[in-house]
């Protein structure tokens, strides 16, 4: 019986691990699509994301999650009149060299929540055997670069003179 | 105590300014095209060819789009840390100076302030940076739309250093003005990044101007072509420009025995002890360099702002 308990134990923590794993994989892997949704009020964009996952239910801070990380190492492009946008960061190796200040930025309830909202209802598509889901979400640009200026993540249009 | 702190304080301030590069200004104008087709263009006779400049005084006091895009651009760039110089302020500070200055005498001869025909020409609104302006009003049936241009020029180098354009969404029923101000806000971002890397290329490469050399006909004989041991004075600044430019980049455009033109001219942000430069400094020593032995020429520096000075050789 011992021997049972034991196994079953092991077994739903490595369910367990499979699952964070997975969410990790959907999230930590920025698996997502950004486009723009249209023109935002002064100082936001306003962006489309198709986040990817298992389950049609994925949490909202992870759709906020990407759409921040999009606008900030991504960009969007835009048709039919809607304006594509270049990412706020330099390059890409702005993660690596700042990743200690990314990695509580982007942790669970991290900081890069409050830039973002979600306007709308979710669209879900289900592609094979995952589900796509797209969301509105506005993103507060222009306080996000402030911060990111503070944080020397990002440089200052007046930085130098 | 107090004069330690004040002494601390006075270097920390000073270290910062010296670490600080010239800030270029920057204004918006609307572009030529806009003002031909919005009727804000004037002609005069230049030597029997009629010559088209755009009046942008009538421009900025009879047109509401314009006053609205130009301070659109302009908050949006304050909100950036990169306030813009106002056109229509620079006109009338312009006018009022001029107006002050006609009836400034001294006190004890009544004597006039000196202005040469030069100074009266160059009084006009200038920047370092052009940010030209231009947009269109697409009609379909009852959907408009607009068509935005925003082009930043350097003054000095007449180079495109940053644009952002594109046509925005139709719309059944927003006004036109609300549509402009979204086609500035919507463009923006892209405009500021591409200024965000000529900046960059600014401060890695040195700022890139223009210098100009003439020689006054004086009759003194001396000219580009004048030999100082063999070597010609031409080729003289030209290792002079290969010594003192970043990474020894210019390119000489064009020359005679009167005149050198030199354009990409990349110079250090910094003089050697750490004070920031400008082409006017830069020309200074030249001048300076030339002035020495075994060259003894005088010569006259023009300032003509950031990015470009002209220096002349023969006299003051």
């Amino acid at each position: 019986m011992k021997f049972v308990l034991c196994l079953l134990t092991l077994c739903l923590s490595y369910v367990y691990t499979q699952a964070s794993e997975l969410k990790k994989d959907n999230t930590e892997d920025w698996r997502y699509d950004i486009e723009c949704a249209g023109s935002g009020s002064q100082g936001s964009y306003l962006v489309r994301v198709w986040s990817y996952g298992k389950k049609p239910n994925i949490p909202s801070d992870d759709m906020k999650r990407n759409a921040v990380h999009g606008v900030i190492f991504k960009g969007f492009s835009g048709d039919r009149g809607c304006t594509s946008q270049k990412p706020m960061a330099a390059s890409p190796a702005v993660m690596e060299e700042k990743a200690d200040f990314f990695k509580a930025f982007f942790a669970d309830g991290g900081t890069c929540l409050k830039y973002a909202d979600i306007v709308g209802t979710p669209e879900i598509i289900k592609v094979g055997k995952e589900y796509k889901v797209g969301v509105i979400v506005s993103v507060s640009k222009d306080v996000l670069r402030k911060d990111l200026e503070g944080a020397g993540v990002v440089k200052s249009l007046s930085s130098g003179f | 105590m107090k004069k330690y702190f004040l002494a601390i304080a006075l270097c920390v301030s000073a270290l910062a300014v010296f670490g600080q590069a010239k800030k270029p200004t920057l204004m918006v104008v609307p572009s030529d095209v806009w003002c031909t087709d919005n009727g804000y263009m004037e002609g005069y006779d230049n030597q029997g060819t009629l010559t088209l400049i755009p009046n942008y005084k009538i421009a900025l006091q009879t047109n509401a789009e314009l006053e609205l895009v130009i301070s659109k651009i302009g908050s949006l760039m304050q909100e950036r840390g990169f306030p813009l110089k106002d056109l229509s302020a620079s006109v009338k500070s312009i006018e009022r100076m001029s107006a002050e200055n006609s009836v400034i005498t001294s006190k004890t001869s009544g004597a006039e302030l000196a202005e040469s025909p030069l100074d009266q020409l160059r009084r006009t609104a200038k920047a370092d940076i052009i940010l030209e302006v231009n947009w269109t009003v697409n009609s379909t049936g009852p959907k408009k739309s607009i068509t935005y241009n925003l082009r930043g020029i350097d003054a000095y180098t007449s180079k495109q250093v940053a644009g952002a354009q594109g046509t925005g969404a139709p719309s059944f029923s927003a006004e036109t003005p609300v549509l402009l101000a979204e086609a500035v806000q919507d463009n923006m971002d892209n405009f500021t990044s591409q200024l965000q890397s000529h900046f960059d290329d600014l401060f890695e490469n040195g700022r890139e101007v223009t210098l100009d050399v003439q020689v006054f006909d004086n009759g003194s004989g001396v000219d580009l072509e004048t030999e100082y041991d063999g070597t010609e004075l031409t080729e003289i600044i030209d290792d002079w420009m290969a010594q003192n430019t970043v990474n020894h980049r210019f390119s000489k455009t064009d020359g005679t025995e009167n005149f050198i033109l030199f354009e990409q001219v990349r110079i250090p942000l910094y003089r050697p002890n750490g004070m920031a430069m400008d082409t006017d400094y830069f020309a200074r020593e030249l001048m300076r360099f030339l002035r020495k032995p075994p060259y003894n020429l005088t010569c006259k520096v023009v300032n003509r702002g950031l990015g470009r000075a002209l220096v002349i050789i023969g006299e003051k």
